[in-house]
């Protein structure tokens, strides 16, 4: 586990960078402030950051700090973070998701912007789509309860749980979808009436859309 | 059509329009519009996008929609929903309350002249304190400038002067540069662009009190008449006053006694 982490101290010896420009590009959400791990060590508390992840996106501000703003290097690097908004005609340029449950997305928000972390969602729920069998009807569940909470979420570090009630009785036959987010990696015991359809790393789905677009729409 | 001008005495509404000067004694509610001059006295709402060039509010000011102005002087409790301003001056206290700031706040300098409580998102790049100022989250800002308290979880800036008094609570320092100095003489760097610096300068309370923070880490440390468990830079100097637990330094280090 600490393989993958690298101490603050050696993380500027190695880079040269200034706790200045550190800070700054934290508090200007260029680094997200989930990568500043506090642990303690032998000399006290020491800051560490994920290894890879950190080097290569101190590489990318200092190779692009002089011929972009701050603020524009954060809406590329960390959308997540900041608020900035895409519009339906861009997101549908990205294959991964699928036009429906796009389409569903932007009825559901009532309008045709979307933030960083809908899209994220918006290839999640297209994910279960291709993979799951799920009804129109159900789909449509799905998106409407992720629409009521995901402008609160500003960030990716989350897991998406996607559950299914299925009620079966002499008369009638129900099905219903239900999605919860959550922050650490706990394990949910759910009731067994409760059929878990997939769980999504979010942080994980995102990364593999900027790996892939980071030099077109992020 | 700015000629125009509203004065509300008791309850009213001040319809949206332009205006060269409203002023409200009472209770009103504002539906927004352009307003060079507005001033309240008690309670006042506004219910839609205001430009402003002054606000002037002595009470509450409750706005729903986005306030953009160059000029905010407030006491009392202001709740905002999105404000872009350029100077917010917070001062004295109404029956003898802290002001308290709520809101998405954008400002380019923040001066604090009377006790103020900060509840919500603050994107600052130049704040002053000469009384009190209370933050529930992380203080981040290009230049503090604190002659008076602050409390804060902790402090993200370019760069932070504090003049040390026990009355600070603060845990953590992140700068490029941070000086804890118990004089103002060479360290105020923004001083000599505020007028109302050399107002509050003259009224200026010495006191030889130890400033208590956990961890203070920039560049450049100057440190004064503090008590730090970590202290980790590149060029430290640890000046008078200072009983600090750890000191780490990368480039150079001094101890003044």
């Amino acid at each position: 586990m600490m393989d993958n982490l690298l101490s603050k101290k050696e993380l500027l010896k190695l880079t040269g960078i200034s706790y200045g420009q550190l800070y700054r590009w934290k508090r200007e959400k260029l680094i997200p402030e989930e990568w500043f791990e506090k642990k303690s060590s032998f000399t006290g508390q020491e800051t560490y950051f994920p290894k890879d992840k950190i080097f290569k996106r101190i590489e990318i501000i200092q190779k692009l700090k002089d011929t972009h703003s701050l603020e524009e290097l954060a809406h590329f690097l960390s959308p997540e973070l900041t608020d900035r908004l895409f519009q339906f005609e861009d997101i549908k340029k990205i294959i991964e998701l699928n036009d429906c449950v796009l389409e569903m997305f932007a009825a559901g928000r009532g309008k045709q912007t979307f933030t960083y972390v809908d899209v994220v969602f918006m290839y999640a729920v297209s994910i279960l789509k291709s993979e799951a069998h799920i009804s129109e009807k159900v789909l449509s569940e799905i998106i409407k309860s992720i629409c009521s909470y995901s402008e609160m979420i500003k960030g990716t570090n989350y897991y998406l749980k996607v559950i299914k009630l299925e009620i079966v009785s002499n008369t009638a036959y129900m099905e219903k979808a239900y999605t919860m987010v959550y922050q650490t990696q706990a394990q949910l015991f759910l009731d067994p009436h409760f059929k878990e359809l997939r769980t999504f790393y979010l942080d994980e789905l995102s990364n593999e859309l900027k790996l892939k677009y980071d030099r077109g729409i992020f | 059509m700015f000629g125009r001008k509203a004065f509300i005495m008791g309850n009213g509404t001040v319809t949206e329009n332009s205006y060269k000067k409203a002023t409200v004694i009472g209770n009103a509610e504002i539906f927004g519009g352009n307003i060079k001059n507005l001033t309240n006295i008690g309670n006042s709402t506004i219910s839609g996008e205001l430009e402003a060039d002054k606000i002037n509010s002595i009470g509450n000011l409750c706005a729903s929609e986005n306030i953009r102005a160059d000029i905010i002087k407030s006491v009392g409790e202001s709740r905002f929903n999105k404000l872009f301003v350029k100077n917010l001056i917070v001062w004295g206290k109404v029956n003898k309350k802290s002001s308290t700031l709520n809101g998405e706040i954008s400002v380019n300098t923040f001066e604090v002249m009377g006790h103020c409580k900060v509840k919500c998102n603050l994107e600052a790049e130049n704040i002053f304190v000469s009384s009190l100022l209370c933050m529930e989250q992380e203080l981040q800002c290009e230049n503090v400038e604190c002659i008076g308290s602050i409390e804060a979880p902790s402090i993200n800036a370019g760069y932070i002067y504090i003049y040390p008094r026990a009355t600070s609570k603060l845990n953590e320092l992140y700068a490029s540069e941070v000086i804890i100095k118990r004089t103002l003489k060479d360290c105020l760097k923004i001083r000599k662009h505020h007028s109302t610096w050399r107002h509050k300068l003259r009224r200026f309370k010495k006191e030889n009190s130890i400033i208590n923070i956990e961890i203070v880490e920039a560049d450049k440390i100057y440190l004064e008449n503090t008590r730090a468990k970590l202290v980790s830079g590149k060029n430290v100097i640890i000046g008078p006053g200072c009983i600090i637990e750890t000191v780490e330094y990368i480039d150079s280090l001094s101890i003044i006694g």
